[in-house]
């Protein structure tokens, strides 16, 4: 916090994950980056952008501090951790996930507690607000409640003051202003002031490629090996469209809109039934 | 984006730069298909601008914005040496980012091939003094580099340039006319040809500078920029030179060895021309699949019928082999090897074939590829000037097969 | 006793519609486990929201109505819900996915060290199991999730899949005060305010609804959205995109964040439909689309598409209707 210069110098953990790529054609077998050989399958969930752009931000704002990434992932992951680098993250730290890939979320969230613990050193620990493969948005609060620290999730805006951080963040229908009492925990949104996080550079880049990361296990983190009390099954594809969407792209809008109506009027519904 | 790193993976950069490679490649790919693709469109629509009151050029509105999204992300620094606030990266990852531009945009890929060339002729032909004045710029991208050769009796034929150099004092004096400048009046240095010893032979009198505005000021001016049948976005300029000021420090090489001196150095931009070429085909090709699997004739995807699934095979394995024969070309250059013959056979089979690939894809497009509102429209008028700047096909024939003659044994 | 603990969202003086998605659940859910459901409410002055709840199938209401809850503070419902937890020893903690709910539930759940079944969109229960589906990559996939009955299981519900339950004014409940329990430490988040934008539309209501996107342009150009709408006689519709844009207040915003509608005609158009749009508009019964893009993901939801531009359409749709 302040150091004896009077500067205020935050710790900041962010936490990263590495997730099969939007562009990459999706397997149902294979959902996971540990199911693939091909690194360009994988990306860092883009919500977790945001975050690291907000925990940048914060730092680059208020003075001294520092932003470690901290990711749990196997090899596969070694992008997602020089990207954060790349983007301007001072270190990251990556927990092997290769043997038996972990990807529980309620197991993935008590080893995230536990690296923050070994870690040791935080004033925040900074989240996505959700991944892209799976959305159940429950790392944060459930890291948060792990390790005993006030949380606030769908942040928008975050500012600094002695100690403590002001946040804005999302309700349906607008946002509401929390005072936390720091270390806390935050999940950042995509919308808001982060919404639009920061290329790397070559610069950066070529920074990343010269830092070590170190490699922690599991096994070092003493965490208990208790199942999860809810279980994952099958996955499903969802059911093909029975009747598929009438598409009419053919003539000037008169054209169009006439073939809709006639349409619209073969299956007995009238548009005009309201005017 | 896949195709481009399993090749660089076969070029067996050590681990450390391929990872930068890919890192940088990624980075690339996401400005280039989130951000200026966006504006493509608008961008041929606005086109370029000219101010005939007061001389001045502007991109259309946005370009310049992304321009600058380019200088923070550390861009054009790639191939400058880390002695001039560069990277010295390879030049065949510059070629592989110019590509990936061109997927984008044409008009805004301009800014970089260009940029590549003033570093490089500036590089190992200025003065000390130039290379500390302009390569950091040029690193920086602050000043944007282009090439002042064509003149109006002086295209294929660049020995026939008339634009006079007047040595008074300390300075050259530059009188003449440019034409088909990209980026005229907007640049930060030009390099350019002018007669220092008209008694000379052809083409054996002619110098090379680099023209600096800032010295240069209203005695260099824009008189008309061109209405062209695409590349709208780009500045493509007519300038006057009226007794433009070039101190000698700015004299590249030796006076009157200029054109022997630059014409070797021109072989590396022709490879960033097949790059924009490789660039412009891939998004062709992948329009043309994307409107094939979701357009559906006579009860099925078009994409399913022979004639159109063997359209788009022939137009990918064209795409893959010049991507092939500029990136190799470039690592060629890179590992030191003279490329010559190689750069110019790049940049001639990669622009024919864009003729052939954006063709095929307005055909694949039916009507829609008529239309405005359609990407491969656009990509089909903006292909026509690859085969005719940096050197028409007809010139890198002759420089091809003049190569080829060479090796005639008796 | 089998007991479902129903938490009770409250916002802008109002139970919230997905608490009744919630509740729709929680009905067929009660049924087969022959299970008695009790809700928790929190807030400050909310003793007829506490009544109101009695009217959907609930047989006791814990009020917890505080001056200290008047600002949403989640610690204080973590807190405090757990003590009703310990007492009350339900078999299932049931709240919408909401904001609100997404934050709290992990947080609950991780406080008795179980796992959850988070953002459910169905939720069952058979002999011996808890069931759900949980949408993976956007809805590109879904999984299935499963845990025994006879331990504590939290889950939230997923709005926009089930219908809202009708409050039945003949039921009532019995409405018994709970006291808060806060601690020093639950003093770590301090609300300070909230900001709403003020809502004077309600379109959830309308049975038709012309809809605007990032695709209508501007401010000055969604005025034909408005008069198309008024025009067919109905509401006005928008995308998120369109809101935060500025060209249209919040009241209208469909989707994640805004409201959800089943309107018999919903007219999307310039929407590319993004998940977070098609979850509040996927059961409208007739979805037409407007739009130049024919890969657009609103037509992988929609009945019929007019591949074309909005402006020139919706006044010709106005002409012609």
């Amino acid at each position: 916090m302040k150091t004896k210069d009077g500067y205020l110098t935050l710790n900041i953990l962010i936490f990263v994950k590495a997730t099969i790529d939007r562009n990459a054609p999706l397997d149902p077998d294979e959902i996971f980056p540990g199911d693939r050989d091909d690194k360009s399958d994988v990306m860092t969930n883009n919500y977790d952008k945001h975050a690291i752009e907000a925990a940048l931000r914060i730092v680059e704002e208020k003075g001294e501090g520092k932003v470690t990434a901290v990711c749990l992932g196997s090899d596969m992951a070694d992008k997602v951790v020089k990207e954060a680098i790349a983007m301007g993250c001072h270190g990251a730290i990556r927990i092997e996930n290769s043997e038996a890939e972990i990807t529980h979320f309620f197991s993935v969230a008590k080893i995230l507690a536990a690296s923050a613990k070994k870690i040791g050193e935080y004033d925040l620990l900074i989240f996505g607000m959700q991944s892209y493969d799976y959305g159940t948005a429950t790392m944060a609060p459930m890291v948060a409640e792990f390790l005993d620290l006030p949380l606030a999730c769908f942040v928008e805006k975050v500012s600094l003051n002695e100690g403590k951080i002001t946040v804005e963040k999302v309700i349906e229908g607008g946002t509401r202003t929390m005072e936390l009492q720091m270390p806390a925990v935050l999940s950042i949104a995509s919308t808001g002031d982060y919404e639009e996080p920061r290329y790397t550079s070559v610069r950066r880049i070529m920074k990343a490629s010269k830092t070590d990361v170190p490699v922690w296990e599991i096994s070092d983190l003493g965490i208990d090996d208790d199942e999860p009390s809810v279980e994952f099954d099958d996955i499903e594809v969802p059911p093909a469209r029975t009747e598929k969407c009438v598409v009419i792209d053919e003539g000037d809008p008169n054209e169009l809109v006439g073939k809709l109506l006639d349409t619209l009027k073969e299956k007995g519904l009238n548009l005009g039934a309201f005017k | 984006m896949k195709q481009l790193t399993k090749i660089f993976k076969t070029l067996n950069f050590d681990k450390e730069t391929q990872e930068q490679n890919e890192m940088i490649l990624d980075m690339v790919y996401e400005l280039a298909m989130n951000e200026i693709i966006e504006k493509e469109q608008d961008w041929d629509e606005e086109g370029a601008h000219f101010d005939p009151e007061t001389k001045q050029v502007s991109y259309p509105s946005g370009m310049m914005d992304l321009y600058k999204k380019c200088q923070q992300n550390d861009l054009f620094s790639i191939i400058v040496p880390e002695k001039y606030d560069g990277f010295g990266l390879s030049y065949t990852l510059w070629n592989a980012v110019i590509e990936l531009m061109a997927r984008a945009s044409l008009a805004f890929s301009m800014f970089f091939p260009s940029q590549g060339l003033n570093i490089e002729i500036i590089n190992k032909f200025g003065t000390s003094e130039a290379k500390e004045k302009y390569l950091p710029l040029l690193a920086s991208g602050d000043a944007i580099g282009a090439m002042a050769f064509s003149e109006p009796n002086a295209g294929s034929d660049i020995s026939a340039v008339a634009t006079k150099a007047e040595k008074e004092g300390d300075s050259y004096y530059l009188t003449g006319n440019k034409i088909w400048l990209s980026h005229g009046g907007a640049a930060g240095t030009y390099i350019t040809f002018a007669v220092t010893d008209k008694s000379a032979e052809r083409g054996r009198g002619l110098s090379a500078f680099v023209i600096d505005p800032k010295i240069a000021k209203e005695n260099l001016e824009v008189v008309r920029i061109e209405e062209k049948m695409g590349l709208h976005g780009s500045i493509t300029a007519q300038m006057a030179l009226d007794r433009v000021e070039v101190p000698k420090e700015n004299l590249l090489g030796k006076e009157n060895d200029g054109l022997r001196l630059i014409l070797g150095s021109l072989a590396s931009s022709r490879i960033g021309i097949a790059a924009q070429a490789v660039g412009m085909s891939e998004t062709a090709l992948q329009e043309s699949v994307n409107y094939s699997m979701q357009r559906s004739q006579f009860g099925r995807q078009i994409g399913k019928f022979q004639a159109i699934s063997f359209m788009l095979a022939d137009m990918a394995t064209r795409v893959h082999q010049a991507r092939l024969l500029y990136l190799n070309t470039a690592q060629m250059k890179h590992i030191g090897e003279d490329t010559q013959v190689e750069s110019s056979m790049a940049k001639y089979w990669a622009t024919e074939l864009a003729q052939k690939v954006t063709y095929d894809a307005v055909q694949i497009h039916g009507g829609y590829g008529y239309s405005r509102e359609y990407r491969v429209e656009r990509l089909f008028r903006d292909a026509r000037v690859l085969t005719i700047f940096e050197g028409t096909s007809e010139m890198q024939k002759t420089i091809i097969s003049r190569g080829t003659l060479s090796r005639a044994q008796k | 006793m089998t007991k479902i603990l129903v938490i009770f969202e409250v916002a802008k003086g109002k139970i919230v519609g997905l608490t009744k998605e919630c509740l729709t659940v929680v009905k067929s859910l009660s049924s087969t486990m022959k299970a008695d459901v009790e809700g928790v409410i929190l807030g400050s002055g909310i003793g007829d929201l506490a009544v109101e709840a009695g009217k959907f199938g609930v047989k006791k209401v814990f009020k917890v109505d505080d001056p200290q809850f008047s600002g949403v503070n989640i610690l204080y419902h973590t807190r405090t819900i757990e003590a009703l937890i310990k007492e009350s020893n339900p078999t299932l903690v049931i709240a919408g996915a909401t904001l609100y709910g997404q934050e709290l539930m992990p947080r609950l759940a991780a406080r008795f060290n179980k796992a959850m079944f988070a953002s459910m969109k169905s939720f069952s229960v058979d002999d011996d199991e808890f069931e759900g589906i949980h949408p993976l990559f956007e809805e590109k996939l879904f999984v299935k999730m499963e845990a025994d009955i006879d331990q504590m299981n939290f889950t939230t519900i997923l709005g926009g899949n089930n219908p809202e339950a009708e409050p039945n004014e003949s039921l009532s409940a019995e409405v018994v005060d709970f006291i808060p329990v806060i601690q020093d430490s639950d003093k770590r988040e301090v609300f300070v305010e909230e900001k709403i934008a003020k809502v004077s539309v309600d379109i959830t209501k309308a049975k038709l609804l012309v809809s605007g996107g990032r695709g209508v342009g501007s401010q000055e150009k969604f005025v034909v959205v408005f008069d198309s709408a008024k025009a067919l006689g109905g509401e006005v519709g928008a995308s998120r995109a369109a809101v935060d844009a500025g060209w249209v207040p919040y009241d209208h915003e469909i989707g994640q964040t805004g409201k959800t509608v089943t309107p018999d005609f919903y007219i999307a158009c310039g929407i590319s439909g993004a998940i977070q749009h098609l979850v509040g508009m996927r059961n409208s019964k007739t979805i037409i689309a407007i739009n130049t893009d024919e890969e657009a993901p609103i037509l992988e939801v929609a009945h019929f598409a007019i591949i074309g531009d909005l402006h020139e359409v919706l006044p010709e749709l106005v002409k012609q209707v």
